[in-house]
């Protein structure tokens, strides 16, 4: 939905809407009215542009020049390049194939001129076969391709549009055979003669318009290609720390840092192996880079020869500038010393192990255990670099998820609660003995019950809701202590199922 | 062709040559002047520097130095059900290591290593309950792997990083060359380890310490009699380089977050059964009879 100065329209409208009956431009009301379960959300531009661009520059794997075309189309102009791809039906096949993957809904043309394809994808639809969505025009053929198509195919403004619909022009084809000295004598007082004339030119390939592809952002990459395959590893390994360096002046050069490297073997069969690193937090240190990829070194295989190796960096963001001699520092050395850096040992062993591996302890925003702190990985959380930059003083009461200083507790938490079999006193009485993972306990000292209720709103969707759950902290006659609850209560008539006692935790 | 003349030293200047070289690179060693990595390299100044328990007793037995920073402590349990409680001592233990006045580093984040086994035995460390013991594990890092080798070279790694300020790793029954690595790594960078091993790890190993835990039931709670109190375990002092092996009774206190002794006859008191609410009139601190004899007297009136 759009806020246009006629109120709130539709601005677009996928497959399922479209069947039903709802079109661009039309009311939201009429929408509304027409299906009445109708899902909307508002139109936001800057986004829909953005990603309109990603998809251009994706899109340059067919080809350097891309550009995006209005707010939802692309020109890739694909002079030279169809012969990578085995031809241009391939070539168009493999493009509709991929924005099917993608999700997204596409119409392909194909013509000698940029206007030509233009008019191609958009409105060939209607005059040839509608069913097929890949749309060619044969080569040196665009004229007689385009002749079908209706004159909104020109892109002309809305009156000229009329305009020559009340004249009589319906097709493009109408147009081209008219003369043109005809249409610059009716159109001369209207704006709109000498473009409908520059058009037509653009069209069929007499005066074609010069294409704009897209600028690349910043490229931080080198590359090396050898004379003959290489398939020595340690020679490879000696030519990388010359890339890396390469790509580190650049990344110096333009005031930047990038958090993931790809080194790439372009294989003498045609085939590649690509490595990817990430580091715990943005840098361009060529040592680090160099320290991190020689870890995963032996991932990479030469094959039968190597042809080039590529350098890569991405993720790439902005150094923050330099404080002045004006602003304080923002981080205060502790103690005299240095502050550590621990995201180089963190991005070491990243990389030797695994990325989900190495954890950070991450507040949630619920006071469910097992939600209240949960480990997640520490690459791909840029929470742990800025926790690393302010420290909060430890205070006990913070934060909603704290019950208070007389809520002990343990130490180690199983993930998935284990059932027990307890024997308690009902209805809710504490445990005088259980047994855990085969071994019966015999309880003598228990605290509680701390009641902790279930988060209604997780519940929705779900066929079970989640049940109360009554927490005891009990020691048993050894000295063990544990940390069960019972999840259900007896009294509880909603509740159809019998109340289970589990074991979440253990104290020290 | 000119005549070099062959120069050669004798044996004695050879030796006291190499001698001053090799004093010379130690030294440097020490000041920091080698690390590859251009930090500030901060070993102690004083390597037999050590933390030193609150209470007396249990610093005597370690010997001059205390608990040294720069070397490996083994942690095991009594029984295999008995983990948590060894993983309670040991964060006592690092809790003594990490506020020494003599630690380089006390405000790096520590370094947690564990293969996944362990995880899904004893369960993963939980920060509130951390927090309780007085650690913070908001900066802490974590690290599940897979394998036992792997949580070792891990260890390694983090140990002569200079980032951390200290590592807790959980291992099985690691030999003498790995813990030789260990105690290598931690000296070169000054910072100590402890590992949690299994109960079956016995043999000699390059551990400054090793202690064996076994769980105790605790007193009663000051306010309510019938809740679990503080954590209390039987800590065994079985190998002690440098000092002499023992066994204590401790305690571990919320309040001031340190171990604290406990006095074995205290432990005699009657503990109350949750069910039965009759007020226990020997409550903690009360040690003029224990319950053995009490029941005995009363067998004997009885009869």
């Amino acid at each position: 939905m759009d806020h246009t100065a006629k109120g709130l329209r539709v601005a677009a409208a996928n497959r399922a809407a479209q069947r039903n009956g709802v079109h661009v431009s039309m009311a939201h009301a009429d929408a509304r009215a027409l299906v009445p379960n109708l899902i909307t959300r508002p139109l936001e531009a800057r986004a829909d542009a953005q990603s309109l661009r990603r998809l251009a520059l994706w899109a340059q794997r067919y080809s350097p020049w891309t550009q995006s075309d209005g707010q939802d189309g692309l020109v890739i102009d694909i002079t030279g390049c169809t012969h990578l791809f085995g031809g241009q039906e391939p070539l168009a096949e493999d493009l509709y194939a991929h924005l099917t993957r993608f999700g997204i809904l596409a119409r392909i043309g194909l013509a000698d001129t940029l206007a030509g394809a233009r008019a191609m994808a958009r409105y060939a639809n209607t005059a040839t076969s509608p069913a097929r969505a890949i749309h060619i025009a044969p080569q040196g053929q665009t004229e007689q391709a385009v002749r079908p198509l209706p004159i909104e195919a020109l892109n002309a403004d809305d009156n000229t549009t009329q305009t020559l619909r009340r004249v009589g022009l319906s097709t493009l084809g109408q147009i081209i055979d008219t003369p043109r000295r005809a249409l610059l004598r009716r159109f001369a007082k209207t704006p709109g003669a000498e473009t409908i004339l520059t058009r037509i030119d653009a069209l069929t390939g007499r005066d074609a318009k010069p294409f704009q592809p897209l600028s690349q952002p910043n490229q931080f990459h080198a590359r090396i290609a050898f004379t003959e395959p290489a398939t020595c590893s340690d020679f490879l390994a000696q030519t990388l720390p010359s890339l890396i360096q390469t790509v580190s002046d650049a990344l110096h050069r333009a005031d930047s840092m990038a958090s993931r490297m790809t080194v790439q073997f372009c294989r003498a069969d045609g085939s590649i192996s690509r490595m990817r690193i990430a580091a715990a937090s943005p840098h361009a240190n060529p040592h680090q880079w160099r320290t991190l990829i020689m870890e995963r070194w032996s991932r990479l295989d030469p094959g039968f020869g190597v042809d080039a190796m590529l350098v890569h960096a991405r993720h790439i963001t902005t150094k923050p500038p330099m404080p002045s001699a004006n602003t304080p520092l923002l981080t205060v050395p502790r103690m005299g010393k240095s502050p550590c850096d621990i995201h180089p040992l963190v991005a070491r062993l990243a990389a030797r192990f695994h990325e989900k591996d190495i954890l950070c302890a991450h507040t949630g925003n619920s006071w469910m255990p097992e939600r209240v702190e949960t480990l997640r990985p520490i690459i791909g959380h840029p929470e742990h670099t800025a926790k690393q930059s302010e420290k909060k003083p430890l205070s006990h009461n913070t934060g909603p998820h704290n019950t208070g200083p007389h809520a002990p507790r343990p130490i180690t938490l199983l993930d998935k609660p284990e059932p027990a079999r307890v024997i308690a006193g009902l209805p809710d009485g504490p445990p005088a003995q259980f047994t855990w993972r085969r071994i019966t306990h015999k309880i003598i000292r228990a605290e509680g019950p701390e009641r902790i209720a279930p988060e209604w709103w997780r519940d929705i969707g779900r066929p079970q809701p989640a049940r109360t759950r009554d927490y005891y902290r009990i020691e048993t006659q050894e000295g063990r202590r544990f940390w069960v609850f019972r999840e259900g209560l007896y009294d509880d008539e909603t509740d159809p199922l019998t109340p289970e006692w589990r074991v979440h935790g253990i104290f020290p | 062709m000119p005549q070099i003349p062959r120069h050669k030293p004798s044996p004695p200047a050879c030796l006291n040559a190499l001698r001053t070289t090799l004093a010379e690179t130690q030294a440097q060693h020490r000041m920091g002047a080698l690390t590859h990595s251009g930090m500030h390299a901060d070993i102690p100044s004083n390597i037999s520097a050590g933390a030193h328990f609150p209470s007396t007793d249990m610093d005597k037995a370690l010997g001059q130095h205390g608990l040294s920073l720069s070397s490996v402590h083994e942690v095991l349990p009594q029984t295999p059900l008995d983990h948590t409680a060894a993983m309670g001592f040991m964060l006592a233990l690092l809790k003594v290591l990490t506020t020494s006045p003599h630690h380089p580093r006390p405000a790096a984040p520590v370094m947690h290593i564990a293969p996944r086994h362990a995880t899904q035995e004893c369960g993963r460390p939980y920060g509130p309950g951390l927090r309780g013991m007085g650690l913070n594990t908001d900066h802490w890092v974590f690290a599940q792997l897979h394998k036992p080798t792997d949580v070792l070279n891990a260890a390694e790694e983090a140990l002569r990083s200079h980032a951390v300020a200290a590592v807790i790793a959980h291992t099985t029954e690691p030999d003498f060359t790995a813990t030789r690595r260990l105690s290598l790594a931690a000296q070169a960078t000054g910072t100590p380890i402890v590992l949690l091993c299994s109960h079956r790890q016995s043999g000699a190993t390059a551990a400054q310490t090793r202690w064996r835990i076994a769980p105790e039931p605790s007193a009663p709670h000051i306010e309510v009699p019938q809740s679990p109190g503080a954590p209390r375990w039987r800590a065994t002092l079985t190998r002690a380089r440098g000092g002499h092996p023992n066994s204590w009774l401790v305690e571990y206190d919320h309040e001031t977050h340190a171990l604290r002794l406990v006095d074995p006859l205290a432990r005699r008191s009657v503990v109350p059964h949750p069910w039965k609410n009759h007020t226990n009139p020997n409550a903690a601190g009360n040690t003029q009879h224990p319950p053995k004899r009490a029941a005995k007297r009363a067998a004997k009136r009885a009869s």
